[in-house]
């Protein structure tokens, strides 16, 4: 009878330790890609604060999925594609756009407090011409100018052949430089 | 790099607070655990004591089966005989066929007869039926 409970305990053991191990590699994916996850997110609705709302409502659902994302290749292809979908979703519900589209402005005021008017005016620009682009352009465009991400990691991210990113890649490329009157 | 990547780069180069993986450990710590991390730990505890069970079913001690002891009879019956100690048969339960009506049965000694030299007086089929109980 001892040594059934002595089982049972180191099984508890165990249990407790694969949980922890869990938590841990979750904290590591946490560490690695939170900035990711909040570019991912301020490339659509372009504010700190709703960037950072966006990308933690992320992780808590990649939280509790995360017996299926352990992975870490999976797990930022993952959180990518939720970080976007949950950007685009409070984009669309957001009913006072104007006025967030207005505090980007003073946003990328502050932020490029520094830069010349021009270098404003080019900002605004690059953002107007990046949301006209189509949402697979965009996403190709958003990751492939994020964290040095080559091709490869890209095609990763979006579970694409790596042609297709390159395709889509220069096709949005094309078109910006298209609408960018500064880049001709 | 081109002057379109440079802006990409510098466009999206946005870091988030620093308080921002802090908020995510306090949303996290706040969430309720994750049922399918519950699940394996049920499947485990479960799996344990269901291993215990069977190991003890395997292992564990047998009810003694009776050991049939035969004696061998020797050609001359001066030794004491012991008997043969049959292993108890599982009882079974065996289906009772019912008879329409009990079978009973009448010797010969008992059967009337005759005097010598009589005349047997005639008997019908009733009354071998009455005497011996038996319907065909």
């Amino acid at each position: 009878m001892h040594e059934l409970a002595d089982r049972l305990a180191a099984g508890a053991i165990v249990v407790g330790s694969v949980d922890r191990a869990l938590e841990q590699e979750f904290e590591a994916r946490l560490l690695e890609s939170s900035k990711l996850a909040f570019r991912v997110a301020y490339s659509v609705v372009r504010n700190r604060e709703d960037a950072e709302d966006v990308a933690q409502e992320a992780f808590a659902k990649a939280y509790r999925s995360f017996h299926q994302l352990r992975d870490r290749q999976r797990f930022r292809a993952w959180l990518v594609r939720m970080t976007w979908r949950l950007a685009i979703d409070r984009l669309r519900s957001d009913r006072r756009r104007e006025a967030r589209e207005l505090a980007q402005v003073n946003t990328f005021s502050e932020v490029s407090a520094e830069q010349t008017v021009e270098g404003q005016r080019r900002s605004v620009e690059l953002w107007r011409a990046i949301d006209a682009l189509p949402e697979k352009l965009r996403i190709v465009t958003v990751l492939a100018s994020i964290e040095g991400h080559d091709l490869t990691e890209v095609a990763a991210l979006l579970r694409l052949p790596v042609g297709t990113v390159k395709s889509r890649l220069f096709l949005a490329r094309r078109r910006l430089k298209e609408q960018l009157q500064w880049m001709r | 790099m081109d002057a379109l990547d440079r802006e990409l780069a510098h466009a999206l180069a946005v870091d988030p607070s620093p308080e921002f993986v802090a908020r995510v450990r306090a949303r996290v710590a706040n969430e309720p655990a994750p049922s399918s991390w519950r699940m394996p730990r049920l499947l485990m505890a479960a799996g344990a004591v269901a291993v215990v069970i069977v190991a003890v079913a395997v292992v564990g001690p047998r009810p003694q089966e009776p050991v049939a002891v035969h004696a061998v009879r020797p050609a001359v019956s001066a030794a004491p005989i012991i008997e043969a100690v049959p292993p108890p048969r599982p009882v079974r339960r065996r289906r009772v066929r019912r008879s329409p009506a009990p079978i009973q049965l009448v010797s010969i000694a008992d059967m009337p007869t005759a005097p010598i030299g009589a005349v047997a007086p005639a008997m019908t089929f009733d009354d071998v039926v009455t005497m011996t109980g038996v319907h065909p």
